[in-house]
């Protein structure tokens, strides 16, 4: 257990630190921030019962991930996981980008769709499961659509909250200066609105694993989640640390990049 | 006489306002029955006090909004949007903050002109000069001060070589001094270029400084209450013009009008109060 409390903390630690500064933390520092990390599994490697049930040493992981790689079955997981995870962070940016737009510009929009928007927010991800699984059976439409579903409001909200911010005279300057309706939308609002899909895309990637690896255990995925159940009842504990380490270090990638990128935008848009 | 570059025809403005008090919908009367006319290459201050109408009657030279009766011409042709023979600069700049002070410029000549990019660059970089802004080019306005980039603001209104310029109380959120400077830079552009100028502010001594002509407003409902020709004007290279007992004389005038004007607006709030 501790493994997975020191990565998960280091993981937290690295992500507030980025955001607070604006300083981006340097490789040396984030290698520095992992020593805990490292000892934990050399004193695990070292100390531990090479023939443990539940606390199998981080050797024996390794065993684990070539064999079930060597056997196919981790490869087509992630493939799927990654996929699902892509697909519904896309979607949920551009559809959540779409609306929020629309919403923020337009009341009688905003009033029209505020009554669905609410009882879909409301609603918790794993309750969607069942009902798309049987609307698309156990396909990564399915996964994906349960993605946006869940996933697709911190963008959505945070456009439409920046959409109704942007200053009349920076709208009014376009019209002044001659652009199109189409270079207005284009030049001047799609821009400002940049910062928003950042800070909601940064809050989808962080949430996205979490979802992709719901539907998975609740039994309706073929994903990385997925293999971890069947690990488990299988009582292969090695193979279940290895993986806990695999969706660790893809949650971490993924957050690294979306906030690098994050930070750029901000810095870059203050005005 | 040739046609007036601006004129200002028998324009009224009225909006839809719901009242604080009874909770109706009523009409405001914004402006009622405004006219003047602009020469071209002429300065003309206009100056009222808030809620007179005189950033609705600048919207509408620019084309931004439409007139309720009566109409605005440029060059005898009436205004019916904007156009790019009008260049306005905002009170809060209203700049792009992920494009750098020369993008902000380019940004105004990709639509209003033809120019290739190396074209509008130059001349993006050539009007930047002209506000004094070289060397700072490649900085984004998160990184000017206020009174920069209301320079950027006016250089990208110019580098569109408009006929006229519309400022709606460009210094008005800058600090004492660097308004001092940027109103003698103003002249000095408007001399070099013989743009014709309407200036809107609330200052009196701004007015009677910049203007060839200042037309005082009165509010509620919104008219022009007097036009007064300053005689040594923009047109003096004079420095301490405003230490001058003409300039006393004058900004003495405008407030006496200013003055009565409130004067007459609270009588006739009490005098609505005791109904």
């Amino acid at each position: 257990m501790t493994a997975v409390t020191e990565k998960r903390a280091a993981a937290r630690a690295a992500a507030p630190a980025t955001r607070r500064s604006g300083l981006s933390i340097t490789p040396l520092t984030f290698v520095i921030g992992l020593t805990p990390l490292v000892l934990v599994l050399v004193g695990w490697q070292v100390f531990g019962d090479p023939v443990d049930f539940t606390f199998p040493p981080p050797s024996t992981w390794w065993e684990a991930t070539k064999l079930m790689w060597a056997s196919g079955e981790l490869p087509t997981a992630l493939t799927r996981t990654l996929w699902t995870f892509a697909l519904g962070l896309v979607f949920s940016v551009v559809l959540g980008t779409a609306l929020g737009w629309l919403i923020g510009a337009s009341k009688t929009v905003d009033r029209a769709l505020s009554p669905l928007l609410d009882f879909f927010r409301s609603m918790p991800s794993p309750a969607i499961v069942p009902v798309a699984t049987i609307v698309f059976g156990v396909t990564i439409r399915m996964s994906v659509v349960v993605m946006v579903l869940a996933l697709i409001w911190p963008v959505l909200l945070a456009v439409a909250s920046s959409r109704q911010n942007i200053p009349t005279v920076r709208l009014e300057m376009g019209r002044v200066l001659g652009l199109s309706g189409f270079d207005r939308m284009r030049k001047v609002v799609l821009p400002s609105l940049l910062p928003a899909v950042m800070t909601g895309t940064r809050v989808v990637v962080s949430q996205g694993f979490v979802v992709a690896l719901l539907i998975d255990i609740i039994g309706a995925g073929a994903g990385i989640g997925r293999l971890l159940v069947v690990r488990q009842q299988s009582f292969d504990a090695a193979a279940v640390w290895a993986l806990l380490v695999i969706i660790g270090l893809a949650g971490l990638v993924a957050n690294l990049l979306v906030s690098a990128l994050d930070n750029r935008v901000q810095r870059g848009w203050r005005s | 006489m040739s046609t007036p570059k601006i004129e200002i025809d028998r324009v009224g403005q009225t909006f839809r306002v719901r009242s604080q008090e009874t909770g109706r919908e009523q009409d405001f009367v914004a402006l009622d029955n405004v006219s003047t006319t602009v020469r071209a290459g002429e300065f003309l201050t206009i100056v009222g006090p808030s809620g007179c109408g005189k950033s609705t009657l600048l919207d509408l030279i620019s084309g931004l909004t439409t007139p309720t009766s009566g109409e605005v011409r440029i060059n005898g042709r009436r205004v019916e949007g904007p156009g790019t023979d009008r260049g306005v600069v905002f009170q809060q700049y209203a700049l792009l903050p992920w494009r750098t002070a020369l993008g902000n410029v380019e940004f105004a000549l990709e639509s209003a002109t033809d120019l290739g990019r190396k074209e509008r660059r130059a001349r993006a970089r050539d009007y930047l000069q002209l506000v004094g802004l070289e060397g700072f080019e490649n900085r984004r306005p998160g990184e000017l001060s206020g009174g920069m980039k209301q320079r950027v603001a006016i250089a990208r209104s110019l580098a569109c070589e408009p006929e006229v310029l519309l400022m709606d109380e460009p210094f008005g959120a800058l600090d004492a001094q660097t308004r001092e400077s940027l109103q003698e830079e103003l002249l000095q552009i408007w001399r070099r270029t013989r743009t014709t100028i309407v200036f809107i502010t609330h200052g009196i001594d701004e007015a009677v400084y910049l203007g060839q002509r200042v037309a005082v407003m009165s509010a509620h409902p919104g008219r022009i209450r007097e036009e007064l020709a300053i005689p040594f004007s923009a047109e003096s290279d004079d420095d301490d013009v405003r230490a001058t007992a003409e300039f006393a004389h004058y900004r003495h005038q405008i407030w006496t009008l200013l003055r009565h004007d409130q004067q007459a607006a609270a009588d006739r709030a009490e005098e609505a109060a005791h109904v």
